[in-house]
């Protein structure tokens, strides 16, 4: 197995900021169709596809939307200030490049340490130009293209969480002819870096029994050796816990033992931070049991992020070989 | 109880008093005392005797407050305090204006959904404070000017035996001075009593600093003390349900207080004994200072003083009444 | 006409003790032609029946305001509190309050400066109310643990200006009522939401019981607007009329909505503006969220000093407000009726 470049670049490089994911829902609504299979898409632009029958009903979501900029307020020298959309300001966000939906590019800068430093710079030459440039209100995402690196790594902007929305696809195309045991729906939800409002609408519309989420984990390695837990090249994340889940144990035990089986790699991640689509589904109607599973990927919320082509593959294999089975 | 109000209600900060002076001239014309009135604005009632014997009693009637420092281009306007200001009780103050009209405003406060964490616990100074008034510059031209003394826009309240109000410090004792008047129109004198509503005490006992023509033997000061309440509850602050105090220190007579004391307990009027060990900061230092003649102090217990709901119980304004009219009649001239 | 916004701004509705506002609205549109309903957590759901009947609006207000909640009486008759929502302390001292049933009046106590150094921030556990009663027995007899209490603030309009407490979200429920006064022909689900500035809890119940097709969240929002030294974002300008919401802290606004309600503006030439800051959440998120989700947005009335004893608004922007929505529902009335 392979990767796509040609589709995952054109995945990744699709400007949709949460709230605006209009580019990358017809990507996906397209790709489906071109599969011939018949998607839908609802109000907040979340694609949703069922597949097979059965008497458990299966949800399993990938946000869809990246990380970006709000522009806030423009000074009086023609500068912006921007709040972010689903990250926090850090070191790491200084100097990185930022393009809207009209084309126009900006750099981020942050100057002295606090949070309200943090202003962007379009080349514009005072407030009016600025203005008639890119108004208060626009939305924007950083820029980054697709790149492959060598030991078969790859870095690009907005991987978290196309490369789950990738994961998704191909498990689908794989799954196609497959005759399920379960009504599985796959959504590519909407706002998941922000309020997770597609993950709770498709949640309330399709009412499964459980759910199963896909998105990127932070990878510890580049940290000191005692802080260090998960790692790229070690294999897909089963997310045990993280702030806003704990992982039912069924569906936790159900993977574990489908990795062991299948001697497909696999590493643990018990964090005190995140917020995912699983989560957001957990909680409605009577309950949703749920679990995480992640690509570990270095330097999430940032510009660029990192992941490995074989995390990728094994990623697709189990969600492949899970599905496949009876689940709980 | 309605004078109280009233005058509670005439704004009178320091160096800006004479909307209340003349409340306070009617007054004592009305009461038929011989009146005077000061370049400054101390304003005085004199109740002829039969004895040589006078006693001055004191009330200094301004008040603490703010004045426009400067009116920015947007129309808001900065100030400066006037007397001891804390800047802690003026977030969200509602303020009156007095220019060539009334113009009412509110200091503004940034809502906690536009505030940066770093400060969140920051008080400004009172120059950073902005005061919005609702109108432009240019709208505010013809109504307000720098200089324009500003005032807390809270109205008095009262609650059961206690009001409250802004300047209860020392309105409150200019209150006593004046039942002090009416009951001087009845009275057949001995002693003879100057009533003496006195400016500027705010901003550094100026007006009690200004000559006095009579020669008096006695001169008695009433001002506002400290209340005990949570946060301030050491030997400097009483209890408000314990009464007037009676004033101990340099500044003041012993031999006078002795006096009080036994006219107090004599007619079951609660007292304690307040002790002021430092000489400055009242207006008795000012007449300690400025003759051969006894000084005494008589105080009442307010709450949250110089914010703009100072607390007082008002049996204890009245209790004061009852000891100097009773002190007047009894020892007023036995020198 | 703007004088029930002022009865509005003084009612007594701190969260979770919203019954008089509730009343004050009844009372005001009972003539309309309006079914209400009251939720357990006192949300106040007005239906109006339009001629189109599959389809309704559900436009959200609250109700409540931020306050405290009495949590001890002191031995010497002061009251300690609680805060209930986002109040800045530092406001806090010497402000008067109106407490309970009875509306017993109250002061927020402190100390004079010389005694209480001018470094320190008062703490919220310090500060104490003084009701006019110096023992335990005093107090308990005009109040009891757990009255709510509110600033006492009376509204007045001047200059054009109506000065008040509790604009956030008042002159939302007085911008709802006139739109209910009016007749529609798509049908309008109006809720007098309460408890929001303790989590958005009141509309999270009424949502359960309320159909709706399109939502709409009017609210009262941040104006800072007054130092221009500052150069910052001030959220929102006083006199550029209403503010239409892209994003906040929880809710991005659908931006078809936002599309209609620019087009309506501009076709009848009604100002308006955009909220520049993505701070502070409101009940769009629920209603955008709701059940398979609705086409949602919020939009504003710019007000200098919310959540404090004394803020302002303008009279025109309430009325472009009014006349924003309301050429909006026509547009809508007309989207849904060529459907």
């Amino acid at each position: 197995m392979t990767i796509n470049i040609k589709l995952l670049r054109q995945l990744t490089q699709a400007y949709s900021p949460s709230g605006y994911e209009d580019d990358i829902s017809k990507i996906i609504f397209d790709h489906l169709k071109k599969l011939e299979l018949e998607p839908k898409k609802d109000l907040h632009n979340t694609v949703k596809i069922t597949m097979g029958k059965g008497q458990k009903k299966v949800l399993v979501t990938a946000h869809i939307d990246e990380i970006g900029i709000v522009v806030n307020h423009i000074d009086e020298r023609g500068f912006l200030k921007v709040s972010p959309i689903g990250f926090q300001y850090d070191e790491g966000i200084s100097g990185s490049r930022v393009i809207f939906k009209n084309g126009k590019l900006g750099v981020l800068i942050k100057e002295g340490n606090n949070n309200d430093d943090l202003f962007l710079d379009i080349g514009a030459k005072n407030k009016k130009n600025a203005e008639n440039l890119l108004p208060v209100g626009s939305f924007g995402v950083f820029v980054g293209d697709l790149i492959e690196l060598d030991n078969n790594r790859m870095i690009s902007k907005a991987m978290d969480n196309r490369i789950g929305v990738y994961v998704l696809l191909k498990t689908i195309e794989r799954l196609k002819t497959y005759d399920l045991q379960n009504e599985i729906t796959f959504a590519f939800t909407a706002q998941g870096e922000f309020s997770g409002l597609g993950a709770v609408t498709t949640g309330y519309s399709i009412a499964p029994d459980l759910t199963i989420s896909i998105g990127i984990a932070k990878a510890t390695d580049t940290r000191s050796e005692t802080d260090n837990t998960i790692f790229l090249d070690q294999g897909i994340v089963i997310k045990v816990m993280d702030h806003s889940l704990i992982a039912h144990p069924l569906l936790k035990n159900y993977f574990i033992d489908l990795c062991e089986d299948k001697k497909i790699p696999y590493q643990l991640e018990v964090i005190s931070e995140g917020q995912s689509d699983a989560a957001y589904i957990s909680l409605l109607n009577k309950g949703v049991p749920a679990i995480g599973l992640s690509i570990p990927a270095r330097y999430t919320q940032k510009a660029l992020e990192m992941v490995s082509k074989s995390d990728v593959e094994n990623a697709i294999k189990i969600l492949y070989e899970g599905l496949k089975g009876t689940l709980i | 109880m309605n004078l109280l109000i009233d005058i509670l209600k005439t704004p009178s900060v320091s160096g800006y008093e004479s909307g209340l002076k003349n409340v306070i001239l009617d007054k004592f014309k009305e009461y038929g005392l011989i009146t005077a009135v000061s370049p400054l604005g101390n304003i005085s009632g004199k109740r002829m005797g039969t004895f040589p014997y006078t006693i001055l009693i004191d009330a200094h009637y301004d008040q603490i407050g703010l004045i426009v420092k400067k009116i920015e281009e947007n129309g808001m306007i900065r100030a400066q305090n006037v007397g001891g200001v804390d800047p802690r009780v003026l977030f969200n103050l509602p303020l009156k204006i007095f220019g060539n009209e009334i113009v009412k405003a509110v200091v503004a406060t940034k809502p906690p959904h536009l505030q940066k964490t770093k400060n969140k616990n920051k008080i400004p100074k009172i120059s950073e404070f902005l005061i919005d008034t609702g109108l432009s510059k240019k709208e505010l031209s013809s109504k307000i000017r720098i200089g324009d003394p500003i005032f807390f826009d809270v109205e008095p309240e009262i609650m059961g035996n206690y009001i409250s109000s802004p300047a209860i410090d020392n309105k409150g004792g200019l209150w006593v001075l004046l039942k002090l008047a009416q009951f001087l129109k009845s009275y057949k004198a001995v002693p003879s009593v100057i009533l003496r509503a006195t400016v500027q005490e705010e901003v550094g006992c100026r007006g009690a600093a200004n000559r006095v023509d009579d020669l008096y033997d006695l001169a008695v000061v009433i001002d506002a003390t400290f209340a005990t309440q949570h946060l301030a509850d050491d030997d400097h602050t009483f209890p408000i349900v314990g009464g007037l105090t009676i004033m101990y220190g340099p500044n003041y007579s012993k031999k006078i207080n002795e006096k009080f004391e036994n006219v107090a307990s004599n007619n079951h009027i609660k007292f304690q004994r307040e002790v002021e060990e430092s000489v400055y900061g009242t207006n008795a230092y000012r007449y300690s200072v400025s003759g051969n003649h006894a000084t005494c102090g008589i105080s009442y217990p307010i709450f949250n003083m110089h914010t703009p709901n100072e607390v007082v119980a008002i049996p204890t304004l009245l209790s004061i009444v009852e000891l100097l009219t009773n002190f007047i009649k009894k020892f007023g001239g036995n020198k | 006409m703007m004088n029930f916004a002022v009865k509005l701004s003084n009612g007594f509705g701190p969260s979770g003790c919203e019954t008089e506002i509730r009343e004050l609205i009844k009372q005001e549109l009972k003539e309309y032609n309006i079914k209400f309903k009251t939720t357990f957590l006192g949300s106040l759901i007005a239906t109006k029946e339009g001629k189109i009947k599959d389809q309704r609006v559900i436009i959200t207000a609250h109700t409540d305001e931020v306050g405290f909640i009495i949590s001890k009486i002191n031995n010497d008759g002061t009251l300690s509190f609680r805060k209930l929502g986002g109040i800045d302390d530092r406001i806090l001292p010497s402000k008067k309050v109106v407490i309970g049933r009875k509306r017993t009046k109250g002061i927020i106590m402190f100390p004079q400066i010389h005694l209480f150094p001018p470094k320190d921030i008062v703490k919220l556990k310090d500060l104490r109310i003084f009701i006019g009663a110096t023992t335990m027995e005093q107090a308990a007899k005009k109040v009891t643990i757990g009255d709510y209490a509110t600033f006492a603030t009376k509204g007045e309009i001047r200059n054009g200006q109506l000065w008040g407490k509790a604009l956030d979200d008042r002159i939302g429920c007085f911008v709802l009522s006139e739109i209910l006064k009016k007749n529609w022909n798509i049908g309008i689900t109006g809720i007098f939401n309460s408890q929001e500035e303790v989590g958005c809890r009141g509309i999270k119940s009424a949502l359960h019981n309320a159909k709706g097709t399109y939502g709409l969240a009017i609210e009262g929002t941040t104006a800072y607007d007054i130092d221009d030294s500052l150069d910052i974002s001030p959220s929102t300008e006083l006199g550029l009329g209403p503010a239409i919401t892209i994003i906040d802290r929880m809710s991005i606004g659908n931006p078809n909505m936002i599309k209609l309600m620019e087009f309506a503006a501009k076709k009848k030439k009604i100002p308006f503006q955009y909220k520049r800051t993505a701070t502070g959440g409101t009940e769009t998120y629920f209603l955008l969220r709701n059940k398979q989700g609705l086409p949602a947005l919020c939009i504003s009335v710019p007000v200098r000093y919310i959540h404090s004893p004394l803020g302002m608004c303008l009279e025109t922007d309430v009325k472009n407000t009014i006349s924003i929505i309301e050429q909006w529902l026509l547009e809508l009335e007309k989207k849904v009726e060529e459907k």
